[in-house]
């Protein structure tokens, strides 16, 4: 589904420059459970911004589906987001302003689903992951847990072919991070492809195979580690 | 309904009650000066351009230089100075300037009307007539008069006492233009006859006529008056508010006795009315002239009404520039002080940004997004801006001697300046046209 060739990503700091990636290569297949582990600071957040097109690299290549996407203009990239993928964070970054049911129906509006349709998805999606009790709530009302699983429907509500979760568990004490564990896992076996961001290396171990970063290199001896 | 990312920012707009309420207030208060400033000017230079289309600013008056001058000096000592007396003769001096369109002589005037319940007509007790030619000239009429006026359907009793006008020429007619609806308007013939003839404004003759009677049943009638019956030749058709209450008569130079008496201290003005403004200064010198070899130097003065009119005119336009200056002065200031409000805002929104686009937000989408906000507050301001705008305006305006401003200024004036809040509020909201989601996705929130 996704390849990269040669991929590195510097950031230049007035003069300093910062490598965050250094020539990635690496593909993600239809299917795939990726875990991205690696030390803080290792470029795995950089990775993912670049894999969801929310960041361009500096050198590289980036095929989607065989289609070369590196310089796509910024609204063909914001139809990808919105229609292919879907992004969970480790600060949930759920909109206070909106209620629990209107974070899930934000995606659609952009996709341009009309208001009824976007309604009876975003409730569907929230009694999947068990929150149909707590719809009209704002998220500040919101356990931690409650809240991912409400960043969790959010993500799914355009029914993404991928999904990026940047260390989604890592706000949250072990039995709630199990829980998220077991949703994304369901998921990927109803054919989605996940990659997921991690320090634990239990989660790592459940993944189907690990892409291991250190100074934003890929770690070779574990790259292909397939389970 | 909304769409969800609309409603964030409405949300938000709403929650910071203090700061959008700030904000708010600084645009009303800019847009509400702008407006009114710009409504000020406008309406300033539409009332002096209507004024002087007025009939009144093609005009020059001559009038005595006894009148200017000595309007304090007791009117006995005046008897014995040999001042010029202008009559209607010297509406000859017309033939002398060719732009001269129309001469004609309009002379204050008032009837003392006979109601049927008055029943004192002389003098009160122990005043007995002196030099006031007013109470000399009134007839007395006795109370079997007023009862045989009353029976007789050809005599109109009023039921009010007093009316104005003016005696005039019949140029007096041709320059402002106006015509008889009924009945006609008198000749130069009339100024010679011994008949009282009087023509009404449009209004006078309603108000005379009252309830039951048309009021072109009035002609042909007389209306009697303490100085005289008067007889209703004509009625006018409506000019202005301040002629259609009037009634007008004919100039008589040279009435017998007392009223040529009268002539000596109610001064008679000249009025010669020129095709082209631009011709009053030459007429103005070859009337000079003329006046100055028939009654000798310094006897006989010249005015321009247009000219002064003119002045003032430039000074209230001069007042209203200065007042649009620091009006769009205040609103720029207000403006740019939004702008950088509204850009701290939009900073503070920088991570959500990052997020809006993560879920498929395009750069232009939530440019659009942020300007939703500035227009939310450019329409409010705006609103409430012409709100305040309308009174601060309109005592502006009466400062400046303009009746009836148009609100069609405050219209467009709101809808500029919303435009303009609008276009400031624009500035921050490109901000995010250069920046990277994942950048905006790691600042702080
Ligand atoms: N906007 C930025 N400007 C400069 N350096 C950055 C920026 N974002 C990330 N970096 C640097 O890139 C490297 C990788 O960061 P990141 O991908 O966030 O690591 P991780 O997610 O593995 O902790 C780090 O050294 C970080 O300091
Ligand atoms: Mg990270």
């Amino acid at each position: 589904m996704i390849k990269l060739e040669n991929i590195s990503k510097q950031y230049d700091l007035g003069g300093t420059k910062v490598d965050a990636l250094k020539d990635i290569s690496l593909e993600i297949k239809r299917g795939d459970y990726a875990a991205i582990m690696g030390p803080s600071g290792s470029g795995k957040s950089t990775l993912m911004h670049i894999l969801g097109i929310l960041d361009s690299s500096t050198g590289g290549n980036y095929y989607l589906e065989d289609y070369d996407i590196t310089a796509l203009p910024d609204k063909e990239q914001a139809r990808i987001r919105n229609k292919h993928f879907g992004f969970i964070f480790q600060s949930f970054n759920l909109f206070p302003e909106l209620s629990a049911i209107e974070n899930v129906m934000l995606p659609m509006s952009y996709a341009g689903i009309p208001q009824k349709t976007r309604k009876e998805k975003a409730i569907q999606l929230l009694q999947e992951v068990g929150l149909e009790h707590r719809m009209t709530h704002l998220p500040t009302m919101l356990s931690g847990g409650e809240q991912q699983r409400v960043a969790i429907a959010r993500s799914l509500s355009n029914d993404p072919d991928l999904i990026l979760a940047d260390e989604p568990t890592g706000n949250l004490p072990s039995d709630k991070g199990e829980e998220i564990m077991q949703i994304l896992e369901s998921l990927n076996r109803r054919g989605v492809t996940v990659v997921m961001v991690t320090h634990n290396p239990e989660q790592g171990k459940r993944a189907g195979y690990v892409i291991e970063l250190r100074d934003g290199m890929l770690t070779p001896a574990l790259e292909v580690q397939n389970a | 309904m909304l769409k969800e990312p609309v409603k964030i920012i409405l949300r938000r707009f709403r929650d910071r009650t203090l700061e959008s309420g700030l904000l708010i207030i600084a645009v009303a208060l800019g847009i509400g000066a702008f407006t009114a400033g710009l409504s000020l000017i406008m309406n300033t230079a539409e009332f002096s351009n209507e004024i002087m289309r007025s009939p009144e600013y093609k005009e020059l008056v001559i009038s005595t230089r006894s009148e200017a001058d000595e309007m304090e000096t007791p009117v006995i000592e005046k008897l014995v100075q040999e001042t010029a007396v202008l009559t209607s003769a010297d509406l000859d001096a017309a033939e002398l300037a060719p732009d001269v369109e129309w001469a004609y002589i309009q002379n204050n005037s008032r009837l003392h009307l006979v109601t049927a319940d008055s029943n004192n007509f002389g003098p009160p007790e122990g005043m007995e007539p002196s030099e006031g030619e007013n109470v000399m000239r009134r007839m007395q009429i006795s109370e079997e008069e007023i009862a045989a006026a009353e029976a007789d359907s050809s005599i109109i009793i009023a039921d009010f006492d007093e009316i104005s006008g003016y005696e005039v020429t019949p140029g007096f007619f041709n320059s402002w233009d106006i015509t008889a609806a009924a009945g006609s308007l008198f000749s130069e013939s009339d100024l010679t006859g011994t008949d009282n003839l009087i023509v009404l404004g449009d209004s006078l003759a309603e108000l005379l006529a009252g309830d039951d009677m048309d009021k072109s049943e009035l002609l042909g009638k007389k209306l009697l008056s303490r100085e005289g019956y008067q007889t209703i030749i004509g009625i006018l058709d409506s000019v202005s508010d301040s002629y259609d209450q009037k009634f007008f008569s004919p100039y008589k130079d040279q009435t017998s006795g007392l009223s040529g008496f009268r002539r000596m201290f109610m001064d008679t003005q000249l009025r010669f009315a020129v095709n082209d403004p631009e011709y009053l200064d030459s007429t103005a010198a070859l009337l000079g002239d003329w006046f100055e070899t028939q009654f000798g130097e310094d006897q006989v003065i010249i005015s321009n009404p247009r000219a002064e009119a003119e002045q003032l005119i430039a000074r209230n336009t001069g007042i209203s520039l200065l007042i649009l200056f620091l009006s769009a002065a205040g609103f720029f200031i207000a403006l740019v002080n939004v702008s950088n409000i509204l850009m701290s805002r939009v900073l503070r929104m920088k991570k959500n940004v990052g997020i809006l686009m993560a879920l498929g937000a395009s750069k232009k989408s939530i440019s659009n997004l942020f300007l939703t906000e500035a227009l939310v507050l450019a329409v409010s301001g705006a609103v409430a801006g012409a709100l305040l705008a309308v009174p601060l305006s309109s005592y502006m305006e009466s400062a400046a001697g303009i009746e009836a401003g148009s609100w069609v200024y405050i219209s467009i004036g709101a809808v500029i300046a919303a435009a303009m809040t609008t276009l400031f509020g624009l500035i921050p909201s490109r901000q995010f046209m250069k920046i990277d989601p994942a950048q905006a996705m790691r600042s702080a929130s």
